[in-house]
């Protein structure tokens, strides 16, 4: 569940404090939810785009030029390590931006998929 | 023989026998039919996907994960979470196979724009404005993606391996035992594989310089169309 920014902002920034002056173990009891509420709402995603044997290597970095604006070494660089590391991370944001890249990519012909960036 | 995409007043040209044109036609005519499935209003002008009633649609509509992996390719998971990934095909899958289906038919309309009847060794210009390139060129990677799915291409050793297959014809032809075709649904022989073979390779090199010209057209400093952070 996403809670509001706010008081998410609250528990990652105030907890200590209130450990610190109340040496409160209820709070430290708490403090795993209330981090892992922090993560889902400011939970970062990640599209990740896959080595197939079909897709040119031309391709791939002309989609990464012109669909995220990457300069032709930037581009150049990631579409290497899709085609020799099996994959790489072409861009990183909020769910619902990168799922918008993941389907631009997979309307270019591309295997990619989207993954929760682990904290 | 084909010759390949090049700059040519503003737009692209490249030149396809008789021949080349009818087998890419046929082949796009088979993704298409592949993309359409047994879904037959595929083929029909969607609904508006705004209205409310797509919508509903679209939220009550079971979510059918393709069991063709030649499909699966076409139309890939967006995520390794099964329901994500559900609800990802959910609203997305419909427009991405309309996308692919009017893309593919632009390719085999474009084949057969001109006699495809005639002398075969003939080359006819091919002409693709430069605002049709990039689907053209997405279009003949879904295409490709087929191929090799039925060739039994799923890493890029067997890609290469395909290459040289075709580049050594004598060599392909000597062999006693053709290899075990792993797929069921491709018939057996060496010669049809070899045919599809072929069709790969020239629509490969039909992309790659499709894609060059249109690399050469990159503005120095691209607009990015992505809302992440880069």
């Amino acid at each position: 569940m996403v809670s509001p920014a706010e008081s998410t902002v609250d528990a990652r920034t105030s907890l200590p404090l209130v450990v610190a002056a109340f040496g409160d173990t209820a709070s430290l009891e708490r403090a795993p939810e209330a981090l892992d509420e922090t993560v889902s709402v400011r939970s970062q995603w990640r599209a990740v785009v896959w080595n197939d044997p079909v897709n040119l290597m031309n391709y791939v970095a002309y989609v990464f030029r012109s669909y995220f604006g990457y300069s032709e070494r930037r581009a150049t660089a990631l579409m290497l390590r899709v085609h020799y590391d099996g994959h790489a991370v072409v861009a990183t944001g909020s769910r619902e931006a990168i799922e918008v890249d993941v389907r631009a990519l997979h309307g270019f012909g591309l295997q990619a998929t989207m993954q929760r960036v682990e904290s | 023989m084909a010759r390949g995409f090049v700059p040519r007043d503003g737009a692209f040209v490249a030149a396809l026998t008789p021949p080349e044109r009818v087998v890419i036609a046929q082949l796009a005519g088979d993704v298409i039919e592949l993309l359409a499935g047994e879904d037959e209003e595929v083929l029909e002008p969607a609904d508006g996907p705004e209205t409310l009633t797509a919508m509903l649609d679209a939220i009550n509509r079971p979510v059918r994960r393709p069991t063709d992996p030649a499909l699966m390719l076409l139309l890939p998971d967006a995520t390794d979470d099964p329901d994500l990934a559900d609800e990802f095909r959910r609203f997305t899958e419909d427009e991405l196979r309309h996308r692919k289906v009017r893309r593919v038919l632009d390719l085999a309309n474009r084949m057969l724009a001109c006699d495809p009847e005639g002398d075969a060794d003939e080359q006819r210009d091919l002409v693709v404005e430069r605002d049709e390139a990039v689907e053209l060129a997405a279009a003949m990677t879904d295409l490709r993606l087929v191929l090799a799915s039925r060739l039994g291409i799923d890493d890029d050793a067997k890609a290469e391996n395909l290459y040289e297959e075709l580049m050594a014809p004598e060599a392909a032809q000597d062999r006693a035992t053709p290899e075990p075709v792993e797929d069921p649904d491709v018939p057996d022989g060496e010669a049809l594989r070899r045919f599809i073979g072929a069709a790969f390779t020239l629509l490969g090199a039909l992309q790659e310089s499709l894609t060059d010209c249109l690399i050469e057209g990159l503005p120095a400093k691209p607009q990015s169309q992505s809302p992440s952070n880069r």
